[in-house]
């Protein structure tokens, strides 16, 4: 692939995405190797949003494949579509009983064609004109199983359907897998891929963030934000730590309340927008409270 | 001069020794990548390696770490391993004093003087031994000249070997206790050396620098948790087991026999489209909960670690059926405990490690399962997984180890939870005995405990 660090980096700070060099340097080699990426962290700290931006740097189209427990192969590469297939005999049935003929091996080849075929987003990656980028988020949620039959999927990039034949792909598809960490991956998985773990950013990385998304909100404000859900994060052993995107509606609510400053009765008001859980709520009020936050970033 | 490759092969060989899997196949990719980045921008070289060396967030310490040491200038590197060489031979001369220290004064009746001769014969001990030798504070080794002393001179029913062993012991039982030492002050990194001064001294500085993880309490080992840590620990232990407990606690999870057709509910989901079976259903497995038996060993050491495990089993109460629990040292029995209550956690805690201390010091686990398998029959049963919670140090254990076969046969599974670090093992014969009858795994941190709870009795 024709790419260049600088001109990578350049290209996903344009689409927003606010990065160290490191990551542009793993996404660069990712690229250039034509290796999937596999990129693991905490939830909300831009793993997906990768992928996307991808996507809109080479003007491609994103193919998502999101995992869960019991994701198998009919419902990630291919299913027949069962019931039409079904109704389609129904229908032949009785017109070549009117027209008193046998059309069985026709109807065969038919119902075994790629009208009936359900393409789910492995074999839309596979078949694509275009090089699309394969996102398979939360590779973490599936089994062993599944992992095994993606190592095979993403080795050679074809797949054999019995009554359609193998079919390859016309261009790799740029493959990015993330991970939120809940199990450990295989070794084959991880030793076919670039890895890139992505940590909750610094107070000034999260400012330039909040800065490119919620500008409204103003330097100050956006200062005191991400000191403050730096300050929970490093300070607090809360169930659920906020994110980058609960920073970003933290902001966003602020800027709706016509905040210019954070004080002890915003931050209260507006505390469910980053602790999502009745016990980390309560775990703030008694070891840290609305007040002293409000008197630790307003330093 | 060494090549790019030569060096680059040689830092990869040094993460293989810092316990980082890394294969031929990633090697390749790093090399591959290092030709895409600017070899003179350490920030590239190292994102370059990390990505294809790195696979998972842990090892990144350590790999930082080894980066660090391993590209500084030549000079740098040089002058890093003339002082490890020197340490080296400062510790050889010490290792010869140590050995012309503990000799033992053997008298001899010589027939040709009619006299007794004294010659000093040398104790003989392993490398090892005279390395924990030269460890051990003043006192101790004065202590042993001691016994070496008293010895001397006793030519009767040739006690040379005598001797020998009881030195042995003693600085075996000093090995033990340095390393338990030396454990307790900061993690160990496991790491081997490979003769190569170039590599070792990197090696040996980051095993020893080590700090360990950025969630410390969760790679803590469970006793070394101090009384203000226990609210927080109290905390993580209830946040994994909820998080483990509602992952396993769906009633139903797709089957793996893989789309087989549920005849009857297709055939009752289809009646109103004429019998025509347009839309099929297929087998779902139910959800069999694990009964859990616990058997926690709460001698002098291992109470600590009983009542960790103990809280994170009924953490768990929503994903498994039912749970009985026992304690054993010298004496043996069953405890009810309450941890439902949050608050309560640190007076839980405190009141189990009171019952514990009743129980006695010592640890006889014969008698446990002696007592489980006459008295608590009722409860072993084909659902039951029974977990053992001990460092395998017990009295009887042979007699312990035909009471563990006799349970097996009546239980699902038997699963061991060896307080004892993983180093120990082979040295510890209990270990290889208590083996043949379970699967036995290390567990003396929380996160050793989630993963074996995961993937081992809730997978």
């Amino acid at each position: 692939m024709n790419i260049d660090k600088n001109s990578l980096r350049q290209s996903m700070e344009q689409q927003g995405y606010i990065c160290e060099e490191e990551i542009v340097i793993t996404v660069f080699l990712a690229l250039k190797l034509g290796k999937p990426i596999l990129i693991e962290g905490a939830p909300g700290v831009g793993k997906t949003e990768i992928a996307k931006v991808l996507a809109n740097v080479f003007n491609t189209e994103l193919i998502r494949l999101q995992c869960y427990e019991g994701l198998d192969e009919n419902k990630a590469l291919y299913e027949w579509n069962y019931q039409r297939q079904l109704l389609q005999i129904q229908m032949s049935q009785k017109l070549t009983a009117e027209a008193n003929s046998d059309g069985g091996s026709c109807l065969e080849q038919s119902i075994f064609s790629y009208d009936y075929l359900l393409t789910r987003p492995l074999l839309k990656a596979i078949l694509a004109e275009r090089q699309p980028v394969l996102l398979i988020d939360e590779i973490d949620k599936t089994d062993h199983e599944f992992e095994a039959f993606l190592f095979e999927v993403l080795s050679d990039f074809q797949v054999s359907i019995p009554e359609l034949g193998t079919l390859k792909a016309k261009q790799i598809p740029i493959v990015v897998l993330t991970s939120n960490g809940e199990r450990e991956l295989s070794e084959g998985l991880k030793r076919r891929c670039v890895y890139l773990y992505i940590n909750y950013p610094t107070v000034d990385k999260e400012v330039r963030i909040l800065m490119a998304k919620v500008p409204e909100a103003g330097e100050t404000l956006n200062q005191q934000i991400a000191k403050a859900v730096a300050f929970i994060r490093s300070n607090l052993e809360i169930m659920k730590k906020p994110s980058i995107a609960e920073t970003l509606d933290w902001a966003r609510a602020l800027v709706a309340l016509h905040a210019d400053a954070l004080t002890p009765d915003l931050i209260d008001m507006t505390l469910n927008l980053i602790l999502k859980n009745k016990a980390d709520k309560e775990l703030f009020q008694e070891h840290i409270g609305s007040k002293r936050l409000a008197e630790n970033v307003g330093r | 001069m060494q090549t790019l490759e030569f060096n680059f092969v040689q830092f990869a060989h040094i993460l293989r020794q810092l316990d980082i899997r890394v294969s031929s196949a990633e090697v390749i990719d790093a090399a591959n990548a290092l030709a895409e980045v600017d070899l003179l921008n350490k920030t590239e070289v190292k994102s370059a390696l990390q990505a294809t060396l790195i696979k998972n967030a842990r090892d990144r310490l350590i790999f930082d770490k080894a980066f660090e040491l391993f590209f500084v200038t030549p000079e740098e590197k040089q002058r890093r391993i003339n002082q490890r060489v020197q340490q080296l031979l400062e510790k050889e001369a010490q290792m010869q004093a140590a050995s012309e220290e503990l000799v033992w004064s053997e008298s001899q009746w010589q027939e040709e003087t009619d006299s007794m001769e004294v010659q000093e014969v040398k104790i003989e001990l392993t490398p090892e031994q005279l390395d924990t030798y030269t460890q051990l504070p003043e006192q101790a080794k004065e202590q042993i000249k001691k016994i070496l002393e008293q010895a001397s001179g006793n030519s009767i029913n040739s006690p040379q070997e005598l001797i020998q062993r009881t030195i042995q012991g003693a600085l075996n039982y000093w090995k033990y206790h340095l390393l338990k030492q030396e454990e307790e002050k900061q993690p160990r990194l496991n790491h081997q050396t490979t003769g190569d001064h170039a590599l070792d001294h990197i090696i040996e500085e980051v095993a020893n620098s080590f700090q360990g993880y950025d969630e410390e309490i969760h790679f803590q080992d469970m006793k070394n948790i101090s009384d203000k840590d226990l609210e927080r620990a109290g905390r993580i232990i209830r946040q994994l087991a909820r998080s483990l407990g509602t992952r396993i606690s769906r009633r139903y999870r797709q089957s793996r026999k893989r789309r087989r057709v549920d005849i009857r509910r297709t055939i009752r989901k289809n009646i109103h489209y004429g019998g025509v079976m347009l839309d099929l259903k297929y087998i779902t497995g139910r959800v069999q909960k694990p009964q859990l038996l616990l058997l926690c060993d709460v001698s002098e050491s291992m109470a600590r670690y009983g009542s960790f495990i103990l809280q994170f089993i009924y953490g768990l109460s929503s994903a498994v059926d039912q749970i009985d629990s026992f304690i054993f040292s010298e004496g043996f029995q069953q405890v009810s405990l309450n941890f439902h209550d949050d608050n309560d956690f640190e007076q839980t805690m405190a009141d189990f490690l009171n019952e514990a201390s009743k129980l006695g010091r010592g640890t006889d686990l014969h008698q446990a399962l002696y007592k489980l398998n006459s008295d608590y029959r009722r409860l072993l049963n084909s659902k039951t997984i029974v977990i053992i919670v001990s460092d395998t140090k017990t009295l009887a254990a042979e007699k312990a180890l035909t009471q563990l076969a006799a349970m097996k046969k009546s239980v699902k599974d038997v699963i061991w939870l060896n307080t004892l670090p993983k180093s120990y093992w082979e040295s510890t014969k209990t270990v290889w005995l208590f083996s043949k009858e379970c699967r036995m795994f290390e567990c003396y941190t929380l996160a050793h405990l989630e993963k074996i709870v995961r993937q081992k009795i809730l997978g």
